[in-house]
């Protein structure tokens, strides 16, 4: 397979919940183009935002707990994570708790870092 | 304008035909399709003991347009194989990794999703 030659910007939203089939793909994608030496951001948006949160029980679905693979991204230079704060605000969740840094963002900052996206990849 | 399409969405849903009728839109007005990226449950567009029922015809018109325009339909490999698609897919359709797909998308002007 042929490598990419110039860098470019790719940005990933995740609006699936963190129990599902589809987040573990997002997680795949995100890490793939990362090894493939993309510039990528990765932004939570509605249902995505629980991914990060702290203190989910996924266990209680029998479901994988994703969040401890979030974290690892900055291992692998992905350090651009976003959360949207009128996510947080429509589901009346104020308290900051994080499994790991992320800066929250505005609908019109993420309008910006959408316009500066070569590809905007979403799950 | 070179387009890649990532469809992750069942075959057998109305998403899945809209993005059959956005690439023939596209290609009509000369624009190119570099490829089409199939992942969750949208790999299940290759099921080969699936007949291609004719209400949402999803592969059979995938497979016409591929042929016609020289337009590679990649499977993802993981998501395949979580859903028991395996070696040999049906004809027309590649497995493939998510490489591929970020190689592609890096080398065409929009990644448009349909989920």
């Amino acid at each position: 397979m042929k490598m990419i030659n110039t860098q470019k910007s790719f940005l990933f939203i995740i609006r699936c919940t963190p129990f599902s089939a589809t987040a573990k793909e997002a997680l795949d994608a995100v890490l793939v183009a990362g090894a493939f030496n993309q510039k990528v951001s990765v932004l939570f948006l509605q249902e995505g935002i629980y991914h990060l949160l702290k203190d989910q029980q996924p266990e209680l679905l029998q479901a994988r707990n994703i969040s401890a693979s979030w974290r690892a991204l900055p291992l692998y230079d992905i350090d651009r994570i976003y959360v949207c704060e009128y996510s947080l605000a429509q589901r009346s969740i104020s308290e900051e708790k994080w499994v790991m840094p992320i800066e929250l963002l505005s609908v019109e900052k993420i309008q910006s870092l959408m316009a500066e996206q070569h590809a905007i990849f979403t799950y | 304008m070179k387009f890649i399409l990532h469809i992750l969405t069942s075959p057998h849903l109305c998403v899945a035909q809209n993005a059959i009728r956005f690439a023939r839109a596209a290609l009509k007005q000369q624009h190119q399709i570099t490829g089409v990226f199939f992942s969750g449950e949208a790999v299940q567009v290759a099921c080969m003991n699936e007949s291609l029922p004719e209400d949402y015809p999803t592969a059979k018109n995938w497979l016409a347009l591929a042929v016609e325009y020289e337009i590679p339909l990649w499977l993802c490999v993981t998501a395949s194989v979580r859903r028991g698609i395996e070696e040999p897919v049906r004809e027309g359709f590649i497995l493939s990794g998510l490489g591929q797909l970020m190689t592609a998308t890096a080398e065409s002007d929009r990644l448009l999703t349909f989920l």
